[in-house]
């Protein structure tokens, strides 16, 4: 092939050497290569490079390189259309004149496919309710991409696909996270005991990026209404905070204060009584509910060992 | 001591009525007699010893003892070995002054049949020759060890009465890592002091690449090192001891004892000490053996451990890499620690749990080395990753930031469980892990918390839901440690071929040696005594 016509005008080539990833999100930027070569050795660097999707151009960035061969290489960032489908970019290196020579105008084109964008989520705070009352979970949505979904709304629904709840999601993004939006849902807790299993969603939501709905499903347990108060009082062995024991009195739970007190309000029944915190050795007994009670339990420390002390061949 | 031992005992008095000083006990910078043909040596000793470890310094001190002179070549750039970062556990008995002053009653006959028993998985295996070596000398090195400056705690402790650990080297700056536990450093800076002081020649940054051989007699005459760039020979004129540590660091010869054992399997001591086989590879190469391999598989003991410290690469037990050590650019984190199983669960690299998570057995270990799913990898597990919430971290009372944890590759964090498995990418994480199955594996076993039960894998009353963001996934793959079998040898550390001869001039000790598989530092200096005796005796026939 020839690199310069009979009128002496030279024909540059572009090269896609790194192309953009076959799908990427919509309204998302759009990165890729082009090699810019002269046969005849002009140096093009630098030359005016135009991105175009059908006749607008899209202003994109451009910035020159060397590649190893010395060849000019143009890095071309590009905002991709927030509508999904085919994208076809026409780059074009207009005729110009490079090192005292004319140079037609050459084009390549760079197909991409955008995509709507990902959403995930997570429920959190599910609580163990009282049978046939209602009760809050929080829903968070996030976007891969980073889109801010204050305002969308978010649904839970029951395994035959009914909506049992809804929310919308709030202005800011939960504290502690890198974007996630989140909405509190009120539910109904089944009247009858057990565990269930409900499906938050977050549905393709109207607006100009084009977004995935997502989906996750979380389960909770119904509890027989508290009859009863259990007062714990966890007592130490040794020096330690004795707030923020944990104390279960079989599914029902509650937290010391710094006191080391808690209150459990219980059905009627036998139950495992147990506190636990990662600094003490986990104690618990059997614990028969028939009225309100008081108990004291001893915690001690754990015992912190070199794991090699546990390994005592022989 | 047996007949044997008491035999290959020669002290240094004896070596010098025999005359037998003429050769020994000088260290040279030589233009010295050529061995292989054309070739001149760099430097002599009448003991040459690859590696400063346990074994080797132990070696370096016997045989110094006993008149002959010692260079040590070193691959890294201190001395220890594993030994330095370890526990410190000794295990030497038969009527140690430890043991008499603890009221324990102890015999050399009794430790030779502690450590024979067929009953238990960790003595079944051991050659009963080289476990009455260590009888017999178990005693007098304990001894030999405190003569030499090493310190113990005042404890006899373990099933035998024969365990106790040393006391951590007292010198800050010359701890590898500063952790209270690393007891080991005790006795290793001990030995080196010890060693230098009587005239070790200890080569740093020296690795042994090559045996020579006498090409006439088949003798071991030295061996070849590499020390930046520069390739050394050095001359045994009694022999060469082989003190390299073992082999878990070296991924082809590891499997060959258990196929599962591929790349992702990191091991203890690394990345200040690697265990590459360097030993028993060179010693293969003149046709040694190995020996005790079943020791090597057994289904207990520690050559493979549940990560104490999660979200860093090298997470193994009391092995807790501290930022101030000299290492820690390369430790790179130190893990998230006092894991509460209850808290994690644990899942395979495609995001599906496989096992009780607070199971700790080898049932737990052949889990988490089963089948990945990748059928482009059909040995080895994959990655395993502890995946847990912001409760969980709450409850733990962990900062998950750096230097806690290493977010190049071992430990991330998300907001959504989907964006978590989208997030995980480390050099042995062979598939991606599935958003849609981590999630699905979650909800799974929040409903297991909320029935108390584990359907799945009868986790005891799984307690704590993984649901409030933001989500974590940190590097939990078993870690491998100690080597369990090694070269053959003889009763006097002498590596013994594949026809079941002597290799003349070539010995072996320490976790490179096989036949007792004993965890631990005890063994180490006791078998690396016996080494030194024997190149020592093979020093006074040579001269």
């Amino acid at each position: 092939m020839s690199g310069t016509g009979g009128d002496g005008v030279h024909r540059p080539t572009l090269e896609l050497v790194e192309p953009p990833e076959p799908e990427v999100p919509a309204g998302t930027e759009v990165r890729w290569s082009v090699r810019v070569c002269c046969p005849s050795g002009c140096d093009l660097a630098s030359s005016h490079l135009t991105v175009a999707t059908g006749n607008t151009d899209v202003g994109a960035s451009v910035t020159w390189e060397e590649d190893d061969g010395g060849a000019a290489l143009a890095r071309v960032v590009a905002r991709a259309p927030t509508e999904v489908g085919e994208v076809r970019w026409t780059v074009t290196l207009p005729a110009t004149v490079a090192g005292e020579h004319a140079h037609e105008a050459a084009t390549l084109t760079v197909v991409t496919r955008t995509v709507p964008h990902a959403t995930s989520l997570a429920v959190w705070g599910v609580p163990s309710p009282v049978r046939g009352r209602p009760f809050s979970v929080w829903v968070g949505v996030k976007c891969r991409e980073g889109c801010p979904l204050r305002g969308h709304g978010v649904e839970v629904r029951d395994d035959a696909g009914r909506e049992v709840g809804t929310g919308a999601l709030k202005r800011a993004t939960r504290p502690g996270t890198d974007g996630l939006y989140e909405a509190e849902v009120t539910l109904a807790a089944p009247a009858q005991p057990g565990v269930f299993f409900l499906d938050a969603h977050f549905p393709t939501p109207e607006g100009e990026v084009p977004h995935e709905a997502s989906q996750g499903t979380f389960s909770f347990r119904t509890l027989d209404p508290p009859e009863h108060v259990v007062r714990v009082r966890v007592l130490l062995a040794h020096e330690a905070s004795l707030a923020g024991v944990e104390v279960r009195v079989g599914p029902y739970e509650a937290v010391t204060d710094e006191r080391g007190a808690a209150e459990v309000g219980v059905a009627s029944g036998t139950f495992e009584l147990s506190v636990r915190r990662i600094d003490l050795e986990p104690v618990s007994r059997e614990l028969r509910v028939t009225g309100d009670a008081e108990v004291e339990l001893v915690a001690s420390p754990r015992r912190r060992v070199d794991a090699d002390e546990e390994r005592l061949w022989m | 001591m047996s007949d044997e031992a008491r035999k290959d005992s020669i002290s240094r008095r004896d070596f010098v009525r025999r005359g037998a000083t003429v050769g020994l006990g000088s260290t040279a910078l030589a233009s010295l007699a050529t061995c292989a043909p054309g070739e001149a040596w760099d430097l002599s000793a009448d003991v040459v010893i690859a590696g400063a470890g346990t074994s080797g310094l132990s070696a370096a001190i016997e045989a110094l003892d006993r008149g002959a002179s010692v260079i040590i070549a070193e691959a890294n750039y201190d001395i220890g070995g594993h030994g330095i970062l370890s526990g410190g556990r000794v295990n030497l008995g038969g009527g140690t002054s430890r043991q008499r002053s603890r009221g324990v009653e102890d015999s050399a006959d009794a430790v030779f049949e502690y450590w024979i028993r067929h009953d238990n998985l960790q003595s079944r295996y051991t050659d009963r020759d080289l476990t009455r070596v260590y009888a017999d000398l178990s005693a007098e090195t304990f001894e030999w060890m405190v003569e030499n400056g090493v310190e113990f705690m005042d404890e006899a402790i373990g099933a035998d009465r024969r365990n106790g650990r040393t006391v951590q080297w007292p010198v800050r700056e010359e701890l590898i890592t500063s952790y209270p536990t690393r007891l080991g450093s005790g006795l290793l800076r001990a030995l080196e002091k010890s060693a230098r002081a009587k005239g070790a020649q200890i080569l740093l940054l020296h690795k042994m690449t090559d045996l020579v051989q006498d090409p006439d007699t088949k003798r071991v005459v030295g061996m070849v090192v590499e020390n930046e760039g520069r390739t050394l020979r050095i001359r045994a004129t009694g022999g060469v001891i082989l003190a390299t540590g073992g082999h878990t660091s070296n991924v082809a010869f590891r499997r060959m004892f258990d196929p599962r054992l591929t790349e992702e399997y990191q091991t203890a001591g690394e990345p200040y000490t690697s265990q590459n086989a360097d030993g028993e590879l060179v010693a293969m190469k003149l046709g040694a053996a190995l020996w005790g391999t079943a020791s090597q598989t057994m289904e207990a003991g520690a050559w493979i451990s549940k990560t104490e410290h999660i979200g860093c690469r090298w997470g193994y037990s009391s092995l807790w890499w501290q930022p101030d050590s000299p290492v820690f650019d390369k430790a790179r984190a130190s893990g998230l620690s006092e894991v509460d199983w209850q808290n994690v669960i644990l899942v395979k690299q495609t995001g599906v749990r496989f096992h009780d998570e607070t199971d700790d057995s080898h049932a737990f270990f052949a889990g988490c080395m089963s089948y990945s799913g990748d059928p482009n990898k059909k040995n080895g597990g994959g990655p395993i990753w502890a995946v847990f919430d912001a409760d969980a971290v709450r409850r733990q009372g962990w900062d998950p930031r750096p230097p806690n944890v290493d977010p190049d590759g071992y430990f991330y964090s998300a907001d959504t469980l989907v964006e978590l498995a989208g997030k995980v990418r480390n050099p042995y994480q062979t598939l991606p892990m599935n958003g849609r199955t981590l999630q699905e594996t979650v909800a799974r076993y929040n409903g297991f918390v909320d029935r108390g039960v584990d359907d799945d894998f009868g986790k005891p009353r799984p307690l704590y839901k993984i649901q409030t963001p933001p989500f974590y996934a940190a590097w939990s793959t078993p870690i491998l440690h100690d080597s369990l079998c090694g070269l053959r040898v003889d009763t006097q550390c002498r590596v013994i071929d594949l026809d079941e001869q002597v290799i003349e001039g070539l010995y072996c000790a320490g976790e490179a040696m096989g036949g007792f598989p004993q965890h631990g530092l005890g063994r180490c200096a006791l078998f690396g005594r016996v080494a030194a005796r024997s190149a020592v005796a093979s020093a006074s026939r040579s001269v």
